[in-house]
């Protein structure tokens, strides 16, 4: 059996969560533990799906370490920031923020074990504490564990008490933006607050990206920009009138802009404060050449393109088994 | 018991195995025990490179292997256990017979997780608390409780001699257990000859009384482990 099978990578995280919990919250050996713990839960989170996922692609022989075969040498397995790369493609919920705020507390964790550095000195749970109770409970809930199962019913309880607060926080500072922006857009007289709800239409026939989709503004009303990030993609599908491939990609909403009364929402909790986080679909439609990755000559090199292609169905000609 | 090993009704026998915890049955001794282990799974060593059936005879300490439970627990009360818990998922089912010419009056001791009464908090300690389990130059963490990824099913893990709490000033699961076992009523199996007791060892824990004195030359027990079909590869 490898040693990046689920049960193993999960007991680790089970005991370094308890490890931390059993630290001083203010001392800097509490996220120093906790950091690990959150390695190991992401680390179990591939694990799930299968070890594989955790095998450096650059020797072959991790490969068959992941699946239960003894190799040669050591086995590697990938690094932090891959593993949560790929659980930013693999879970839905767990968004590029996310992902940077789960890479900023690894970050520092490796500082402070590779470097002189007092990285964890001085660093109060209210910085980041949340954040990582929240983000653990994604992967958690990704791989069918909970809070509790990692950190026993009773710091589970506050774990969660500490994301409900937080969540609370970011309504309020939500509701606060949108009130704001709202005075202010009101302040501008009904002239000015029609020119710019004009522009701001005519700006969103042009969407800046294929990610963002065009809603009503919470607090002008006014069409404001929604843009996301990617979390699925359907299967592709071929149009036999124009020739065209199309696939729908599922987008999570992460940041909001409204041209007309500045309002700027950031990150997936704010719009989901603001009753926009719901998923929404785009189409993507590309040429068959786009979608394959088929290289196309150019009239400069046509012929040296053409000669290439001849050599290659000739070597091809050369098997022959009669 | 059937005449023959092809007689045998493997899956009703198993059956009865899973329900009860345990079955006593008889195997005569012109059928070789690992042959009709083998109907109900793929036998398999208890150790690396060792032999696929284990010969058990009560040792004193100072003549007992290194790492095993006689050297710990010598000819004294063998610790309410499963077989192999040094195994990434240990095996579904444990055989042991009395071996031909062999006799004991010390008996084995059986418990089935139905007489081990766990409250939910408990469970939930024996699910979540971390033990270092010995196992060889790979020592892993595991729970007590721990569930097999492949059939999906959980199964006890505890052996006190290979096994200790990761965390020992934290872990609940430990007490859970010793208080389990301190009401629990226990089954206690006579050995005679020919007799075979199939265990259900992700379900069922045994033991073995002190051995008496005039068992310390005639006590031998065969055992041959057995991982069920289901659950793949754990050793």
């Amino acid at each position: 059996m490898s040693d990046w099978s689920h049960d193993g990578l999960w007991a680790k995280a089970v005991i370094y969560a308890e490890r931390a919990t059993n630290e001083d919250r203010d001392g800097p050996l509490f996220p120093l533990w906790a950091t690990l713990a959150l390695e190991f839960v992401a680390r179990s989170c591939l694990a799930k799906i299968h070890p594989a996922l955790l095998a450096d692609p650059r020797d072959g022989e991790n490969l068959l370490h992941a699946f239960g075969f003894n190799a040669v040498g050591t086995p590697r397995s990938v690094p932090a920031l891959t593993v949560f790369r790929r659980c930013r493609q693999i879970v839905s919920e767990f968004t590029e923020d996310d992902l940077k705020k789960a890479m900023a507390l690894i970050e520092r964790r490796n500082a402070e074990l590779h470097s002189g550095t007092a990285a964890f000195e001085g660093l109060k749970t209210g910085l980041w504490l949340s954040d990582y109770f929240r983000i653990s409970e994604i992967l958690l809930k990704a791989q069918g564990k909970s809070l509790a199962d990692l950190l026993g019913a009773e710091e589970a309880a506050g774990a969660e008490k500490m994301i409900v607060a937080s969540q609370e926080k970011v309504i309020g500072d939500v509701k606060k933006a949108i009130a704001e922006a709202k005075k202010r857009f009101e302040e501008l007289g009904q002239i000015i607050q029609e020119e710019k709800r004009e522009a701001a239409a005519i700006q969103s026939k042009t969407l800046p990206s294929l990610n963002a989709q065009v809603v009503d503004c919470p607090a002008c009303g006014s069409k404001a920009v929604l843009r996301g990030e990617r979390v699925a993609v359907k299967d592709p599908r071929l149009d036999d009138r124009d020739g065209t491939i199309s696939r729908q990609m599922v987008i999570l909403p992460t940041s909001l802009n409204c041209p007309a009364c500045s309002l700027g929402l950031k990150g997936h909790a704010s719009l989901h404060a603001a009753g926009l986080g719901g998923n929404y679909t785009v189409m993507e439609i590309m040429n068959p050449a786009e979608y394959f990755g088929i290289e196309q000559p150019t009239e400069a090199n046509f012929e040296a393109y053409v000669e290439e292609w001849l050599k290659e169905q000739g070597a091809e000609a050369e098997y022959s088994n009669d | 018991m059937a005449g023959s090993i092809a007689e045998v009704n493997t899956s009703r026998i198993a059956l009865e195995v899973f329900r009860l915890g345990w079955v006593e049955t008889v195997l005569p001794y012109e059928i070789d025990l690992l042959s009709y282990a083998a109907k109900f799974g793929r036998p398999v060593a208890s150790r690396r490179n060792g032999t696929l059936i284990d010969r058990l005879a009560p040792k004193p300490q100072e003549e007992a292997r290194r790492n095993s439970m006689s050297a710990q627990r010598g000819l004294e009360t063998f610790l309410f256990h499963s077989d192999a818990a040094y195994f990434r998922v240990p095996p579904r089912f444990v055989f042991l017979r009395l071996a031909e010419g062999a006799s004991s009056t010390s008996d084995t001791l059986l418990l089935g997780t139905r007489e081990l009464a766990f409250s939910e908090r408990q469970l939930a300690d024996l699910r979540r608390d971390i033990w270092v389990v010995r196992s060889g130059h790979s020592p892993f963490y595991a729970p007590v409780v721990g569930c097999n990824g492949g059939s999906n099913s959980w199964f006890l893990r505890y052996d006190p001699c290979c096994m200790t709490p990761a965390l020992p000033g934290s872990n609940k699961s430990e007490a859970a257990l010793q208080n389990a076992f301190a009401v629990a009523k226990p089954e206690a199996v006579a050995w005679a000859p020919e007799k075979v007791i199939i265990i259900d060892n992700w379900r069922a824990l045994h033991a073995r009384e002190a051995v008496r004195a005039e068992d310390r030359d005639r006590r031998l027990l065969e055992r041959v482990l057995v991982v069920s079909n289901q659950e793949g590869r754990n050793e």
